[in-house]
């Protein structure tokens, strides 16, 4: 459509007896339109190219975000799994000591019951039945105590070969929200390319959870330094040693020795199951679990584990 | 139960808990002697009765499990009743393993621990009886002189005499002599008696 419009253009310029200049501008205005339309379809072409990338772009940002949020709700999942089994873990060793504990007197109280009863004979018919009922209200509580034990028998360790270092990064993770929220800077030193190690993932990252979660709360009334220091060392041909660090408030000298037991606890919160718990699993692996205050400030926990034979 | 002529030992740290079983076997008549430590018990003599130890599992210094490897390695038989409080399946695997009589988790009632007292006791008697006859042979096997000894060890492996007369290049008859006074000094009647006297003196194991 437009070139005829053209043609008939030039064909009435042609009666006015000026052909040839016409033909001229009219060769050079076709060439400036056709000059100016390339560039036009160039520029549109680019512009065409940098939509799409702009396009591409945002759709990879929404994609990595949501790939930020399936993270973050794995480690969510993660973390809540892990708090899950150290409670019903505490809860189960609880229980046992407790069971432990009152089985000792309800042993005592049956069979002193039982033995007055056959001192009684066939005298005080009615002494003989209230004995009866304390044999039998011990036997009550036995039960209450087993089924309550039963409920909560603890599974059996998963042992893999593991990387300890990166087993406490994963740990790190999970515990980087509330260190932060606690205004806390952990830092690792690890030495590298240590050897495997032969360990229940879930207990040992209990055990570093556990004696990092103390040291958040040696910490907490820290006005300077908030730091928490976790390295990892070669100690020998066979054994690799884990520290936490810390710069908090230290131990009381006449704690340490009853730190590692049952129900003590220096928190007003505290079960005192926690590191009772870290220093069974840590035996259980074949290591050592201790704990020394460090010269200036703060304790440092520690814990060895050995090295996988096969690895060594 | 022949109860007072056989005598309980218990070892658990609890006092109370040693005070009540004390108090209950003396109403069945039994002789009961209690400890509060494994050690303790190790070093008492023990009364050559019938007997029968309730030991808990869970004890400070030696635990349960260990006195009771002690016990087998420095010859205490005396049949063991585990009693524990805190008592889980692999614990009582191996404590039954190692020849425990029972495994009573406390509290434990009078008649659970009385028929495992009894069985207890049934087995103290047998392995009394088999200790003393034991005794028995190898005070017989010393006054053996060196040469019917070892007639007696070539016999109990089953060689015949005239084997024994060509190993030792002696003369049949002096074997068949050595020989008689082998049966005469074990007192034994007949050649499978020897044999047996042999195996259970320990004199035939591969040791020997």
């Amino acid at each position: 459509m437009k070139m005829k419009k053209e043609k008939y253009c030039i064909e009435k310029k042609t009666r006015n007896g000026e052909r040839v200049r016409l033909k001229v501008v009219v060769a050079s205005l076709r060439k400036n339109r056709n000059d100016l339309k390339y560039k036009i379809r160039q520029q549109t072409d680019e512009l065409k190219v940098k939509n799409g990338q702009l396009r591409n772009g945002a759709e990879k940002q929404i994609r990595s975000e949501k790939q930020l949020q399936i993270r973050t709700k794995k480690i969510n999942e993660q973390r809540e799994e892990l708090l899950h089994v150290t409670r019903v873990g505490k809860l189960a060793e609880f229980v046992s000591s407790l069971a432990h504990e009152i089985s000792q007197p309800l042993t005592a109280i049956l069979s002193y019951a039982q033995a007055a009863q056959r001192m009684l004979a066939d005298r005080e018919p009615e002494l003989r039945k209230i004995l009866s009922y304390i044999i039998d209200d011990d036997q009550r509580a036995a039960e209450v105590i087993q089924r309550l034990r039963s409920l909560l028998k603890k599974s059996a360790p998963e042992m893999k070969l593991l990387d300890i270092n990166a087993l406490i990064n994963e740990t790190i993770v999970l515990i980087a929200t509330d260190a932060t929220v606690r205004n806390v800077i952990l830092r690792i030193e690890f030495e590298s390319n240590l050897p495997f190690v032969r360990g229940d993932r879930i207990q040992l990252q209990q055990v570093l959870l556990n004696l990092i979660s103390n040291s958040f709360d040696a910490l907490e009334s820290s006005k300077d330094t908030r730091e928490i220091l976790i390295c990892t060392k070669r100690l020998d041909t066979d054994t690799i040693i884990v520290k936490v660090k810390d710069s908090g408030c230290g131990i009381l000298r006449q704690n340490i020795p009853k730190l590692f037991t049952h129900f003590f606890t220096s928190k007003t919160d505290g079960l005192g199951m926690g590191l009772s718990i870290s220093r069974s699993i840590i035996e259980s692996h074949g290591g050592r679990l201790d704990v020394e205050n460090n010269p200036d400030r703060g304790a440092t926990f520690y814990f060895t584990i050995p090295i996988d034979k096969k690895d060594a | 139960m022949n109860s007072r002529r056989s005598i309980i030992y218990i070892v658990d740290d609890d006092a109370s808990v040693c005070r009540a079983l004390s108090l209950l076997l003396k109403s069945h008549r039994f002789q009961v002697q209690t400890f509060m430590r494994a050690a303790e018990f190790l070093v008492f003599k023990h009364l050559k009765l019938p007997s029968c130890l309730i030991l808990d599992i869970r004890l400070p210094g030696i635990n349960g499990l260990v006195l009771q490897e002690v016990m087998k390695r420095k010859g205490i038989f005396i049949p063991v009743i585990f009693i524990t409080g805190h008592g889980d399946i692999p614990m009582s695997v191996k404590a039954m393993k190692a020849g425990a009589v029972d495994f009573l988790p406390k509290p434990f009632t009078e008649n659970k621990l009385l028929n495992a007292i009894a069985f207890a006791i049934l087995k103290s008697k047998a392995q009394n009886k088999e200790q003393a006859e034991i005794l028995k042979i190898k005070h017989r096997i010393k006054t053996l002189s060196p040469r019917e000894l070892e007639v007696f060890r070539l016999v109990a492996k089953g060689m015949l005499s005239k084997q024994i007369a060509q190993k030792r290049g002696t003369a049949l008859q002096t074997i068949k002599v050595h020989r008689g006074r082998v049966m005469q000094k074990m007192q034994a009647k007949t050649i499978t008696e020897l044999i047996h006297f042999a195996q259970k003196s320990g004199i035939i194991s591969p040791q020997h």
